[in-house]
């Protein structure tokens, strides 16, 4: 028999919706960043924010994937658990 | 119209702090509902478990660490606004005590206004000019602080913190403070050409079609097309000329693809009593947010004559803004060098 998941698949399915959620606002986000365009009237500030612009953008498209990530192994994990938990209920198919 | 005395948009600066700041509000809200629901990981046992929630409490401690970053520097974006605001109001007032005493304030400098003017009052004029000059310090402040490393973000920095030590750099970088008063600073183009010729001289041959004609061609040009026309005691001389893009570098072909319109206007005013003369030059490029503008000047200077050009050139573009302009100004100072050597052999016969 094999042994019960320490975690509920449910509890991982809730999170991996959550970073899921995360994943796209920061996506999304990042896209507004670069809506913007400023002209600050002066060439070394507009090269600063230019680049704090694109960093910004950068860091929350770096998020994305990371948020994208762990929904991805969550996801996998609770699909994993929750055939481990149906194979090991009375009746249920060997895995 | 009068060009503005400070440039920038204090408008935009304030939405796009703004824009920041609420995106930072957003982030923070979803790094308190992560956490909460995270939680529930910690039941989690085994490496499995383990690596997820490293996971998660590393991308959620990097989005705390992003919001506050995006949240400070919204609200010095936000700061520059207000400042930019008062130097505009301060520059508006400068232009306007400068425009009572027969002045005129160009990017920050104050010169002598077009027109014509006896001795005494152009005399009395250019007294004034330092005067007015020293009073004015209408001026956008200037960002300070190493931009932050989208490489420690992605992974690259191999300290356990990853993604964390790149945005709490970049909290710590994104500050803005404050800078000596000075003129507004873009890139600057500044040349001069000596000519063994009276000023009276350069000008007829900067006013003659053939002269254009044979620039436009050394410029390497694929068309051109020259204009000269006098209104009153100006003179304005148009050369739009087609210019091939092949040695351009790769992401401006791809922006403006393999030819380029350029279009140089130089307006010159009338001649004072020594013949020197003071005119404005611009460079407009196809219908791209890049530019030139500046000033013009014939000085005599010994026997010979001096042309001076000091401008400023300016890509409105975001992000590649200044890639664009430190690509367009070696093909401005070539045009410039062009002028040079075919004035001097136009001059020689």
């Amino acid at each position: 028999m094999a042994a019960q998941p320490s975690v509920d698949p449910a509890t991982l399915l809730a999170v991996s919706e959550r970073l899921a959620r995360a994943r796209e606002e920061a996506f999304a986000l990042s896209g507004e960043l670069l809506d913007h365009y400023v002209d600050t009237g002066d060439t070394l500030t507009q090269h600063a924010v230019d680049q704090l612009v694109e960093q910004a953008t950068d860091t929350l498209r770096a998020l994305t994937d990371s948020f994208g990530e762990s929904t991805r192994a969550l996801r996998e994990a609770a699909a994993r658990y929750t055939e481990a938990e149906r194979s090991a209920a009375p009746g249920g198919a060997a895995p | 119209m009068t060009d503005p005395v400070v440039l920038g948009d204090p408008a935009g600066c304030s939405r796009l702090g703004g824009a920041m700041r609420r995106e930072a509000a957003h982030l923070t809200d979803r790094t308190a509902t992560l956490a909460g629901s995270g939680a529930g990981l910690q039941q989690w046992r085994g490496p499995a478990g383990s690596a997820a929630r490293d996971r998660v409490t590393g991308a959620l401690t990097g989005l705390a660490a992003t919001a506050r970053a995006l949240d400070q520097a919204g609200a010095a974006l936000q700061r520059y606004a207000t400042e930019l605001a008062e130097a505009h109001e301060r520059g508006r007032r400068a232009a306007d005590r400068a425009a009572r005493d027969g002045l005129r304030v160009v990017d920050g400098r104050v010169l002598e206004a077009w027109g014509p003017a006896t001795s005494e009052e152009a005399e009395r004029r250019r007294a004034l000019v330092p005067e007015h000059q020293a009073r004015w310090t209408g001026c956008p402040r200037r960002w300070a602080g190493p931009a932050p490393s989208a490489a420690h973000v992605r992974g690259a920095d191999p300290g356990p913190a990853g993604p964390v030590a790149g945005a709490a750099r970049w909290a710590t970088a994104a500050t803005l403070t404050p800078a000596t008063p000075t003129t507004v600073a873009r890139m600057r183009i500044r040349a001069t050409i000596d000519y063994a010729a009276t000023p009276d001289e350069v000008f007829a041959m900067l006013a003659d079609r053939d002269f254009q004609d044979r620039k436009a061609n050394a410029t390497g040009a694929l068309e051109h097309e020259v204009s000269i026309t006098t209104r009153g005691e100006q003179t304005e001389i148009v050369s739009k000329r087609t210019m091939p893009t092949e040695d351009f570098p790769d992401f401006v072909k791809g922006m403006v693809g393999d030819r380029l319109p350029v279009t140089e206007t130089h307006t010159w005013g009338p001649a004072a009593a020594d013949g020197s003369r003071r005119g404005e030059i611009t460079v407009a490029v196809g219908n791209l947010p890049v530019g030139l503008k500046g000033t013009l000047a014939l000085a005599p200077a010994g026997t010979g004559t001096t042309q001076s050009v000091d401008g400023e050139l300016k890509a409105r573009i975001p992000i590649i803004g200044g890639k664009v302009e430190k690509a367009a100004a070696p093909a401005i100072e070539a045009a410039i060098d062009i002028e040079r050597t075919t004035g001097r052999a136009w001059l020689n016969g």
